[in-house]
């Protein structure tokens, strides 16, 4: 004797055995077989047809030959520590709080693991392996500055670009500049060779790997997010759901996405962390949708089920 | 290049998008309403 069957559930709790359905011969295989040949089929000629997004990848080299100036810009405002990437925190350095959640410093939590100095990893270091004399030059002179002063030289040229027509470097008011100036140049000039994405690479090869500090880079630039905007990838442009082009993208990322769009979450500096929080908490709410009184009701308001299930409910 | 866009109120969609999920919920009213037909309708045979 079985424990279902020694168990008596009354009234709408009972389950009948399983044995008293009634049953009919299936052909699963035939099925997954159909299904999968199908499914194969509508792929390649769905791929045929449209093909797939083939944007140009943006690489340093392409940068500095689009917006030579913005590459000017990016490399001081590294050297003066204004750059987002200076500014980060973890995992790059301590130099701010990252994302928090209330007092949840959940960013800081991760800890520096990838440590990354904007001025000497992505400007400096590439250029010391340059044989120019004068560019050797502008970095021994940089290299024996005190703090405050290569500060100085670099916010001052940074303004000087601002207000420069286009950030031309060529129209830079004269100043007490140092050797920011010839560092900038000289960077750029790298850029241009081609050579200033395997300089970054921490491994030191030209073939590396590891993109990081390249990226950290481009994203400092405002090139990068130019780009971005023209294709409507921006974080208040929905860019999440979106793809390049007349592509479909990544519609079911709707929800998510909205939150950055509407207040307050649209002009919040913790925004990545609060909108992972409230989805987090929203997919708690879809877990315990059978515990939640009201919520746990909706099918009965809106008896989807008995539309599918119609042939059942017309015969009992 | 940046496709077609639709903007509505704060909502910014673009065209094919809104075609995937137009795809998807006359996919899912099909689902729902067109009958099956043969021995597999309704809830089984009784054998």
């Amino acid at each position: 004797m079985t424990m279902a069957s020694t168990l008596r559930p009354t009234g709408r709790d009972r389950t009948p055995d399983s044995h008293a359905f009634p049953t009919r011969p299936y052909d699963l295989v035939k099925e997954f077989t159909l299904a999968l040949v199908a499914m194969l089929v509508l792929t390649i000629a769905l791929a045929a047809v449209f093909s797939s997004p083939d944007e140009k990848p943006i690489s340093l080299v392409g940068w500095a030959a689009a917006a030579p100036n913005d590459v000017v810009a990016t490399a001081t405002g590294e050297l003066a520590g204004t750059t987002t990437s200076a500014g980060y925190g973890a995992p790059y350095n301590d130099a701010g709080p990252g994302q928090t959640l209330g007092p949840l410093a959940l960013q800081r939590w991760a800890g520096v693991t990838i440590p990354v100095d904007p001025a000497q990893d992505l400007v400096l270091a590439p250029l010391r392996r340059s044989a120019d004399p004068t560019t050797a030059a502008a970095l021994d002179t940089w290299a024996a500055a005190p703090p405050e002063q290569r500060t100085a030289w670099s916010t001052a040229y940074s303004d000087a670009l601002t207000a420069a027509p286009d950030g031309d470097p060529a129209g830079v008011a004269p100043g007490d500049y140092g050797p920011v100036p010839v560092i900038a140049s000289s960077f750029l000039a790298l850029a241009r060779t081609g050579g200033l994405e395997g300089a970054l690479d921490p491994s030191g090869t030209f073939y590396g790997g590891d993109a990081t500090r390249g990226l950290l880079l481009l994203a400092d630039g405002a090139y990068l997010e130019d780009q971005a905007r023209a294709r409507s990838l921006g974080g208040d442009q929905w860019g999440m759901m979106n793809e390049t082009g007349n592509y479909p993208g990544q519609p079911w990322m709707w929800l998510y996405t909205f939150w950055y769009q509407v207040p307050p979450f649209a002009t919040s500096e913790n925004a990545d962390a609060q909108v992972w929080g409230l989805m987090m908490l929203l997919t708690l709410g879809l877990v315990l949708v059978p515990f939640i009184p009201g919520v746990r009701s909706i099918p009965r308001w809106v008896p989807v089920h008995r539309l599918i299930w119609r042939d059942w409910y017309r015969r009992h | 290049m940046n496709g077609s866009y639709v903007d509505w109120g704060v909502v910014h969609i673009s065209v094919a998008n809104l075609v995937v999920i137009a795809v998807m919920v006359v996919v899912f009213l099909l689902a729902v309403l067109v009958p099956f037909h043969g021995p597999g309708s309704g809830d089984g045979d009784a054998s």
